[in-house]
């Protein structure tokens, strides 16, 4: 159906039920004010690894990027993985083992941009690069996370994302804990479709 | 009583006492209704104001509504200056004569899809299939009901009646490898499975969330991650929305998505919630090249127009099948539609015309617990009240029902009458009654004893006790 007589069918079902259908100019203030937790870093700190522990993902705080870089050496020496994907982050020791090829990867590594404490929430976005495939396509997944980044709950990040709403990305995905089903049986199983290992390093100086 | 209400009642019926009869799945549905509920409530305890955020999910949805085409029109024109591109479908025909089309032009031969009651609503995957394009359901439980040709039991849970055994059979005619009967192993046979198909779909659909309409954005709400690869390894990505799925802005989003992960999973938030506004901005960038969303009216701008309006806050949360006494008893397929519970007997009688579904504002005990639970606070006991009131006034109950009700409505007016109708109902119904209850009436009576536990007039009434007692003291 065209656009205009599209929208003509809503607006004249609606002027039977309010005369002043078409104007918005008033939008209405929508949360309740009251924030859930008090603002102190440390506090945010202990409820996003708090959280981080329930959805059953491996969550370190270290004190700088190289102390997570070396925790993910550490990891890649553990484990049988041999390919990684990480588009944005990158250092000598895992060079050898990327792999441009997402598919076939065995852990993806991604820069997170925003962290909810309230509900352990990780955001990342597309603005620099392949993140929706990193964080999603092999069977483990890593974020390194700067302190700085993470905000008490999913209001104050969308705050955030208004205020750089110009340059809004073309894709923003918040991840909770690692890729989960109850479709069989209503039992909870992990990495359905996207990895079921997730590690997070929370880097204090950042 | 149109024949098409007949047939369908007669279905909704039979469906009825299959499930009634079906000690197994009585059990599964009342375990996972019990689970989902109390998951649900821990999570609303949690947060001290819970009444507040879905006050404020109420709110902002009645304000949308009210403003439907104003916040329409900015969403149309956001997305498109975004790069992507809007089809406007009036009716579930026009959706899926683009869908085709646009899968032509794109010489799709395979469609992966995630989790979308539009989609079934329309009928999308039978148009999809007559044109020669296979479209494959990749949410777990969605894919499991498609092998089974079966409807979503449950508009989360679509595949939630399922055992088990059931299951494994299913997959076993896709694959000669042996699949013990344990979740995980099925869980991660079926990610291979569809991992495939992921890689090699032309084109990916999903449904909507929500929409933000100062920003062109569409938000998807998910837990496998389906809905990510769907939107993200297809070059075209097309959006199934509803008309009413807008939000003004993203700080609406915030009651949104506070309530609905809460009110459907007792989860603080899904695995995945995307915000996703046009397709990929460069070639530096992964997800699709093309981004179309299709805004499907089906019914439902008419309803704007009623008193009937606020059925379409519903934000799909399912609360109202968690805790509806009727739908732990007669399940899912009962409805004989895509939305059960409480919230698809009062949509599909007004989407799909009331002269088909007239049975469905009758399948409510109007306890009101869907109503304590709405995660937009909509009336639902008030709705399904006004459809009956509907049903009787366009005489869609049938004669000897109408009969029957309106001689009641006379005799309960005249006590005379009635102590006469009591004193004869005691000896004339006594052949029909077993332990205590009327089981199979006669004229009338017959409908509605078939469904229900009529009990026997006792042999003493009320009165007659009052008075006896009155004497002795």
């Amino acid at each position: 159906m065209e656009r205009r007589a599209f929208v003509k069918r809503i607006r004249d079902e609606l002027a039977g039920g309010d005369p002043d259908g078409s104007t918005c100019e008033a939008r209405p203030c929508v949360a309740p004010a009251a924030p859930l937790y008090g603002r102190s870093v440390e506090e945010l700190q202990t409820v996003f690894l708090a959280r981080q522990e329930e959805l059953g993902v491996e969550a370190t705080a270290v004190a700088t990027r190289r102390q997570a870089q070396t925790a993910v050496g550490q990891l890649l020496d553990e484990r049988p993985w041999s390919l990684v994907c990480s588009p944005d982050l990158s250092w000598p020791s895992i060079e050898e083992r990327r792999t441009e090829h997402t598919a076939a990867a065995d852990f993806g590594l991604v820069q997170a941009r925003w962290a909810i404490a309230e509900s352990g929430t990780i955001a990342v976005d597309t603005a620099d690069g392949e993140h929706r495939a990193t964080s999603l396509l092999p069977p483990a997944v890593g974020f390194f996370l700067p302190l700085s980044r993470l905000v008490p709950r999913l209001g104050d990040l969308l705050e955030k994302l208004v205020e750089t709403r110009d340059s809004l990305p073309a894709c923003i995905t918040m991840i909770t804990g690692p890729s989960a089903s109850a479709d069989i049986v209503g039992v909870r199983v992990v990495g359905v479709h996207g990895p079921g290992e997730v590690h997070v390093w929370l880097i204090e100086d950042e | 009583m149109a024949a098409l209400a007949k047939l369908q009642r007669a279905a909704h019926l039979a469906e009825i006492e299959r499930t009634l009869g079906d000690p197994v799945l009585q059990q599964t549905i009342r375990t996972r209704q019990d689970n989902r509920r109390c998951l649900q409530q821990q999570a609303a305890a949690e947060l001290p104001d819970w009444q507040a955020w879905k006050e404020a999910v109420a709110s902002l949805r009645s304000h949308t509504l009210t403003h439907l085409d104003a916040y329409l029109e900015e969403f149309a024109d956001n997305l498109e200056r975004r790069g992507g591109q809007i089809f406007f479908a009036a009716d579930a025909a026009e959706a899926c004569d683009y869908v085709v089309r646009l899968a032509h032009a794109k010489e799709a031969s395979l469609i992966v899809k995630a989790k979308s009651m539009l989609s079934e609503e329309i009928c999308l995957n039978p148009a999809l299939a007559a044109a020669g394009v296979q479209a494959i359901e990749t949410d777990l439980g969605e894919f499991i009901i498609q092998l089974a040709h079966e409807r979503p039991f449950h508009i989360l849970g679509p595949a939630s009646h399922k055992t088990l055994e059931q299951i494994c059979e299913l997959f076993r005619e896709l694959t000669p490898e042996y699949l013990p009967p344990e979740p995980q192993a099925l869980a991660a046979f079926a990610r291979r499975y569809l991992r495939e198909k992921f890689l090699s779909a032309e084109i990916g659909i999903t449904g909507c969330n929500f929409a933000v309409a100062s920003e062109g954005a569409i938000v998807l709400v998910t837990n496998e991650g389906n809905g990510r690869l769907c939107s993200t390894l297809p070059p075209t990505h097309v959006v199934l929305m509803g008309i009413e799925r807008l939000v003004p802005d993203l700080s609406g989003l915030d009651p949104l998505l506070t309530v609905l992960p809460r009110s459907a999973n007792g989860l603080r938030a899904t695995t995945y919630m995307q915000i996703i506004s046009g397709p990929r901005r460069s070639d530096r960038e992964d997800g699709p090249r093309e981004l179309h969303v299709v805004i499907v009216d089906n019914g439902r701008s008419h309803i704007l127009g009623t008193s009937y309006r606020p059925i379409l806050h519903c934000i799909r949360c399912g609360a109202c099948l968690d805790n509806c006494p009727v739908y732990r008893n007669i399940g899912g397929h009962a409805y004989g539609a895509v939305y059960s519970g409480p919230i698809g007997a009062v949509l599909t009688p007004l989407l799909e015309g009331i002269d088909s579904s007239a049975h469905l504002p009758f399948a409510s005990s109007l306890c009101g617990a869907c109503n304590d639970v709405c995660s937009a606070r909509i009336p639902l006991t008030d709705l399904l009240l006004d459809l009956r009131r509907d049903v009787v006034a366009q005489r869609l109950s049938g004669r000897g029902w109408e009969l029957g009700m309106r001689s009641f409505a006379e005799i309960t007016r005249h006590p005379d009458l009635w102590r006469a109708a009591v004193r004869l109902a005691r000896l004339a119904l006594k052949p029909w009654v077993r332990e205590g209850f009327i089981r199979r009436g006669l004229g009338p009576l017959r409908r509605w004893t078939a469904g229900r536990d009529f009990p026997a007039v006792p042999p003493k009434s009320f009165r007659a006790l009052w008075r006896r007692d009155a004497d002795a003291s």
